[in-house]
């Protein structure tokens, strides 16, 4: 019982973070900060529906299995992040120079 | 044992663990491992030895999700306010870690960390990120990333050099 209301807090705290990630990225003025948003957030977020979720688990080969997905999120969203920086950071050098 | 031997039975683990073992998936699985492991000829820089350290590793555990509840909190802080309050600005930050995964490691927990986002490491070497808020204390911030990171492969560090 105790187990699922701290369940059902960390879910929700998570969900928060995620509608914070999505916020940010409507309301903050460019690309680069938007990438701050969702980085941030979503790692925050996706942890916390993690440990979340941790308590429910059957055996601790699904304990193992919820920290892998967290960490294989966070390194893509670390790499798409980077990705995507670099691809606009070489953009507005270009253009700079351009103009 | 090569370490092309490791890392393959590293992501064989990794993908069994994921699929709760289940052989046949290997199917889709092996062949991504394959790529994977094809990718690694792609890399520029010379290698070198990774060593590791289990206090250090505990340490740099602690330190990233504490800095982790840091940054999704600054992030919820931001965006929940009436005016959005940001003065972002693109940073450089001298790298003292070698091309190669160290590096690479250190610019992706950049990234993850409150306020700061790795963007490439410039034509004088030196890293250039992007800060959401220059008004904090971003230097001392990449510090102690810096440091824990060292700690954690086992690197004698001393005042930011190696």
């Amino acid at each position: 019982m105790i187990f699922d209301a701290l369940s059902v807090l960390l879910l929700l705290l998570g969900l928060f973070f995620f509608v914070s990630g999505l916020l940010g990225l409507w309301r903050f003025p460019d690309t680069f900060a938007r990438l701050h948003a969702l980085t941030k957030a979503d790692n925050l977020g996706l942890g916390l529906v993690m440990t979340g979720l941790l308590f429910q688990v059957p055996d601790v080969l699904w304990a193992i299995k919820f920290v892998l997905v967290w960490l294989l999120a966070l390194v893509a969203s670390a790499v798409n992040a980077h990705l995507i920086a670099v691809f606009l950071h070489r953009q507005q050098e270009g253009h700079d120079e351009s103009a | 044992m090569p370490l092309v031997i490791i890392v393959f039975i590293l992501l064989l683990t990794l993908w069994l663990l994921l699929t709760s073992g289940d052989l046949g998936s290997l199917l889709v699985g092996l062949p991504f491992i394959m790529l994977a492991l094809w990718s690694y000829r792609l890399q520029r820089h010379a290698p070198y030895p990774l060593t590791f350290s289990f206090l250090g590793a505990l340490r740099f555990v602690g330190f990233f999700l504490r800095e982790s509840l840091r940054g999704g909190l600054d992030i919820a802080l931001r965006v929940w306010q009436p005016r959005v309050s940001l003065s972002v600005a693109f940073y450089e930050y001298r790298l003292i870690f070698p091309q190669g995964p160290i590096r690479s490691f250190f610019m992706y927990c950049i990234s993850l960390l409150p306020g700061t986002l790795s963007v490439c490491v410039s034509e004088n070497g030196k890293l250039r990120l992007h800060v959401l808020d220059d008004r904090g204390a971003v230097a001392e911030d990449l510090a102690r990333l810096e440091q824990r990171v060292c700690d954690l492969f086992a690197l004698p560090c001393y005042k930011g050099a190696l």
